[in-house]
C-alpha cells in the first residue's frame, strides 16, 4: 500500500517554494568543499592507518577505539559539509543558463551526494579520491561561470594531490 | 486550489527544518476544514513577486497570517513583507 502511495507522490509535479534569505550575500565559494573532501581521504587513510592489537590491555584498546571513534567523526562531518556547500551553491547561486552551458551539472550534483554518503557509510579511499575528483569538476563549473579560468595546484596536505582555485 | 503537490525548497530561510533542496508534500485539504494555525508550515503566494514561499505561521489575526521562516537569523518573511492574506495561503505542508 505505501508502495503505491509512494509511486503517486512520485509522479506528482514538482514545482519551487522559495525559502527567501533576508540576506542575498552573494557569497560562494567551492574552496571548503575541496579542503572537506581531502580531509575525508586524510580521516580514511589515518583510519585505515590504525593499528588494533585486539590481544592488547585494554588502556591500550580503549586508545585505539577512542582513535578510530575521532578520525570517523571527522570524516562524517567533512563528508556532510561537502554535501552542504555544494548544495548551497548548487541551489543558490547556479542560474539556468549555467546549466544550459554545463549540462553536466545536475548529474555531478547527483554524484558528488552519493558519493559523499558512502564516504560517510565505508572505509573506501577510491570512493574518496573519486569524490574529491568531483568536488574539483564542480569547482571547475563554478569558476568558469565567474568567468575565471582555473588552475590546478599541488596541495600542501598531508593529502597530496590537488586543489582547484581560480587563475 | 492544491489537493496535493510536491515542491522542492529554494532557500535557506527554513533552515534547520527544511534545508535547501528537500522535497516536501503539501495539501490544500486540511485547511477545507480548518484555518491555518499558529505553527504550520504553509505554502503561500507572494503577490509583490508573485512567487510561490514557504514559511511558518507565528501570528494570527482574523483572516491575516503573519508568516516568518525558522531561520530567525536570515529569512525574508513578514516581518519585511508584511502580513499574508487568508486567500494567499495555498496549502499546508502534510509532510
Amino acid at each position: 500500500m505505501s508502495k503505491i502511495l509512494d509511486f503517486f507522490i512520485k509522479i506528482l509535479p514538482l514545482k519551487t517554494a522559495y525559502a527567501h534569505c533576508d540576506i542575498p550575500c552573494g557569497i560562494y565559494d567551492p574552496h571548503l568543499a575541496q579542503l572537506a573532501a581531502h580531509t575525508v581521504i586524510r580521516m580514511t587513510s589515518l583510519i585505515n592507518d590504525v593499528k588494533i592489537d585486539t590481544n592488547a590491555p585494554i588502556e591500550e584498546r580503549k586508545k585505539f577505539i577512542h582513535q578510530l571513534s575521532r578520525y570517523t567523526k571527522a570524516k562524517e562531518e567533512h563528508a556532510e559539509i561537502i554535501k552542504y556547500e555544494v548544495r548551497v551553491i548548487w541551489g543558490d547561486y547556479f542560474k539556468p543558463e549555467h546549466v544550459k552551458d554545463n549540462p553536466e551539472l545536475h548529474e555531478l550534483v547527483f554524484k558528488i551526494m552519493k558519493s559523499a554518503s558512502k564516504a560517510k557509510q565505508e572505509i573506501n579511499t577510491e570512493n574518496a579520491n573519486e569524490l574529491l575528483s568531483a568536488v574539483q569538476q564542480f569547482a571547475e563549473i563554478f569558476w568558469k561561470t565567474k568567468n575565471r579560468e582555473s588552475v590546478h595546484i599541488a596541495s600542501s596536505y598531508p593529502t597530496g594531490g590537488e586543489i582547484v582555485i581560480p587563475k | 486550489m492544491l489537493l496535493l503537490s510536491r515542491f522542492i525548497i529554494k532557500g535557506h530561510s527554513m533552515e534547520p527544518t527544511l534545508l535547501n533542496g528537500a522535497i516536501v508534500l503539501c495539501s490544500s485539504i486540511p485547511y477545507f476544514f480548518v484555518s491555518p494555525r499558529v505553527g504550520d508550515i504553509v505554502i503561500v503566494k507572494d503577490n509583490e513577486t508573485e512567487k510561490i514561499i514557504i514559511k511558518r505561521v507565528e501570528k494570527k489575526e482574523g483572516e491575516r497570517y503573519f508568516l516568518i521562516g525558522d531561520n530567525i537569523k536570515d529569512s525574508l518573511d513578514s516581518k519585511k513583507l508584511g502580513w499574508f492574506e487568508r486567500k494567499d495561503i495555498i496549502g499546508k505542508v502534510i509532510f
